[in-house]
């Protein structure tokens, strides 16, 4: 046992050796020297916060929010909406179970656990909700934000119980109405600029969020709030943002919820065992 | 001539705490291989993650505060360092304690070398469930 432990471990650490070797001396992994960005690269860099071109801009100082909302954005939208169906797929997989939320017995953790978990539980949404609103300025964005609020429904469930959340509403059917709520808004975003320009007949497109000179209506990208200045919301960024924000929070605590039910309530009224 | 003494006082501090966090450090990792026990290994984890993550930590956060040269962003980097010492603090010892009872109620590893057991004897006197 002992001598097949070691063999074992040098094994490994000869493994990793010829692997560094190779990849340090015949440069199998080719990195390019990076003493200049690629053309694709620049471009992007050049255009998405240049005034000087209001023609290809997006008013975002933040490439990748830019080219995820903006530039590619219905590829985003797909994504999206795949997401949606993937959540739905899985709730179909329960959706005779009824919940009543007076039996489910979990206590959860201890009464140390319980308190610090509380306490951190209130710090996640912030940094959650910061990182969503700041997806046009920093990196992050909608989705990053929902996932960091999935931790503290997470961190919810395991420490406090499903319990903790049932009793403070955070029902299946109000959990999918907000991540639905996420996807109208999302569509209503994506639209407007399109039914505007039909109704006063103007050139709009689907998904549009800067004006064009050949296509005059946009989102705007700076509001003035008198004393605090001016500040720059990059259009409909920052809705997109949000609304992926809601849709993904409450589409992944829905997925956590569900899978942490107890067994006995998700075989009830099935045929195994 | 007052303020240079306490910049370079709080640097030397700053840098005390990084060096008693690398040898905490190192005897955490030296307790993790010699002790025999999974709750006393828990225990080095424990001295490695406050000794080793929290004390470098603040004394980073103090090191940015005394260095002129960062401009404003020595603020960041303290506040940055203070932020992460003060969740790491409240949350490796509950990791700890919850791994910890978590073995204790599942009867994984026995308890040993061992005093005295109160959270047996309260199971025992069925005062908590076992």
């Amino acid at each position: 046992m002992k001598n097949k432990e070691i063999l074992l471990g040098v094994l490994a650490g000869l493994i990793v050796l010829a692997l560094v070797y190779l990849l340090v001396s015949l440069a199998i992994i080719i990195v390019p020297p990076q003493e200049d960005n690629r053309w694709l690269a620049s471009w992007f860099l050049e255009t998405t916060y240049n005034s000087e071109r209001k023609e290809l801009w997006s008013a975002s100082p933040e490439v990748v929010t830019s080219i995820l909302w903006d530039y590619r954005g219905l590829d985003t939208v797909y994504e999206t909406s795949v997401f949606f169906f993937a959540i739905i797929g899985g709730l179909m997989l329960v959706r005779s179970v009824k919940i009543d939320p007076s039996k489910l017995g979990i206590r959860g953790m201890s009464v140390i656990s319980k308190t610090v978990t509380k306490i951190v539980l209130v710090s996640i949404p912030v940094v959650a909700v910061s990182v969503a609103l700041h997806g046009h300025l920093t990196p992050g964005g909608g989705f990053q934000g929902g996932s960091i609020f999935a931790v503290a429904s997470l961190l919810a469930i395991v420490a406090l119980g499903v319990g903790f959340l049932y009793r403070r509403g955070w029902s299946k059917v109000r959990l999918l109405g907000f991540r639905t709520m996420g996807l109208i808004i999302i569509s209503i975003v994506i639209m407007a600029v399109f039914i505007t320009g039909l109704t006063i007949g103007a050139t709009g497109y689907i998904m549009q969020n800067q004006w064009k000179p050949w296509a005059p209506i946009g989102y705007g990208y700076l509001i003035n709030l008198g004393l605090l200045g001016n500040v720059l919301y990059s259009g409909s960024l920052i809705f997109l943002n949000i609304a992926e924000f809601l849709a993904v929070s409450a589409g992944l605590s829905l997925a956590f919820i569900i899978m942490a039910l107890p067994r006995e309530e998700l075989i009830k009224g099935g045929d195994l065992e | 001539m007052m303020s240079e003494i306490i910049n370079m006082l709080v640097f030397y501090i700053g840098l005390i705490l990084v060096f008693l966090g690398g040898i905490l450090d190192l005897l955490a990792a030296i307790g993790m291989n010699r002790f025999k026990n999974f709750y006393l290994r828990l225990h080095a984890a424990t001295i490695g993650a406050i000794g080793g993550g929290f004390y470098p930590l603040i004394g980073l956060g103090l090191i940015s505060l005394t260095l002129d040269w960062m401009g404003t962003n020595r603020f960041y980097v303290a506040g940055i360092s203070f932020t992460t010492a003060f969740f790491l603090v409240l949350t490796a010892p509950v990791g700890s304690h919850a791994l910890a009872q978590g073995t204790h109620k599942s009867r994984i590893v026995e308890p040993e070398p061992i005093v005295v057991d109160r959270l047996r004897e309260d199971e025992e006197k069925g005062l908590i469930e076992k």
